[in-house]
């Protein structure tokens, strides 16, 4: 075996040794939990699932119409979400949980925000 | 301030009545009632086109420019759904009437500036929603014998209820 080859095999092992003990990203990002929330006949379409830091929320606008997903604070803000489209926004620690659409005012809900395992208990 | 809600409600009554005797709403078709929703569209897309030219009022605008896209939505709608259903809508007595009620409010709401301007188009688009809004469930749905047509009808009376509310509150925020 050349010197070349041995160099060759010993850098394939080393970069699946890194891989092996470093996940690629996707496994980092699977931490949270991913809850969807439907946008249908002017509701959001909240799941009974508790949230809580580091999930992450899918809304998906199932109407004809764009809505957004904002919240009351301002703190949070989706933008125009398009029709069959959808936005998504990890937790974080503190956000309001309150929020509406920016477009049609009386649509409103909230997030069921709970503690995380490593944080105290978010504000209501 | 509710006689000057009740003024475009009963405008678009006294539309549907003077007209009673050769036609009423109940009467019309499907194609018709399309035509008529369509029609009611395009007005409100015309006002909210004039808001945005007249008026200064960033919760006027933002209501407009809502307008503006839903309704224009809810018609692609249904010009989608008669092209699959190979038809055309249908010009009738209360599209008529409609647009020549319309034509008599750009005009008045063109002489108006400032908070007057906000003011009446705040309070006729509370007025405006609630009158047609009405009109399609008690009349329209009911009367809809395609359940394509009928389902659209449905949905975009969900959208004009929300409009509905936003329109009572602006009306009330701009002291209507």
């Amino acid at each position: 075996m050349s010197r070349r080859i041995l160099a060759l095999k010993l850098i394939v092992a080393a970069l699946a040794a890194t891989i092996a003990f470093h996940p690629a990203s996707p496994s980092i990002a699977a931490e949270g939990n991913r809850v969807v929330i439907a946008i249908q006949k002017f509701k959001f379409v909240t799941s009974d699932r508790q949230i809580k830091p580091g999930d992450t929320i899918i809304w998906v606008n199932k109407d004809f119409v764009p809505h957004t997903a904002t919240a009351k604070d301002g703190g949070w803000d989706s933008g125009s979400i398009a029709p069959n489209a959808k936005w998504e926004m990890i937790v974080k620690e503190g956000i309001s949980p309150a929020y509406f659409c920016a477009f049609h005012p009386s649509m409103t809900a909230r997030i069921d925000l709970r503690p995380g395992k490593t944080t105290r208990s978010a504000p209501k | 301030m509710l006689k000057k809600f009740l003024v475009a409600p009963l405008a678009l009554l006294a539309i549907m009545t003077v007209t009673a005797d050769a036609k009423s709403p109940a009467e019309l078709n499907d194609l018709e009632i399309a035509h008529v929703a369509y029609t009611a569209d395009l007005i409100d897309i015309r006002y909210a086109y004039l808001a945005l030219a007249k008026s200064k009022n960033p919760a006027i605008h933002k209501f407009a420019r809502t307008m503006i896209r839903d309704h224009s939505a809810v018609n692609d709608q249904a010009l989608a759904l008669l092209k699959k259903l190979k038809a055309t809508a249908q010009d009738n007595f209360l599209s008529q009437s409609l647009n020549a009620g319309s034509d008599k409010l750009v005009e008045e709401m063109s002489q108006l500036s400032g908070a007057a301007f906000d003011r009446r188009y705040a309070e006729n688009e509370f007025a405006y929603h609630k009158s047609v809004n009405g009109l399609v469930e008690g009349t329209f749905i009911p009367n809809i014998e395609h359940p394509e047509v009928k389902a659209l009808f449905e949905e975009a009376l969900i959208i004009f209820r929300a409009h509905e509310k936003h329109a009572e509150k602006m009306a009330a925020a701009v002291g209507s």
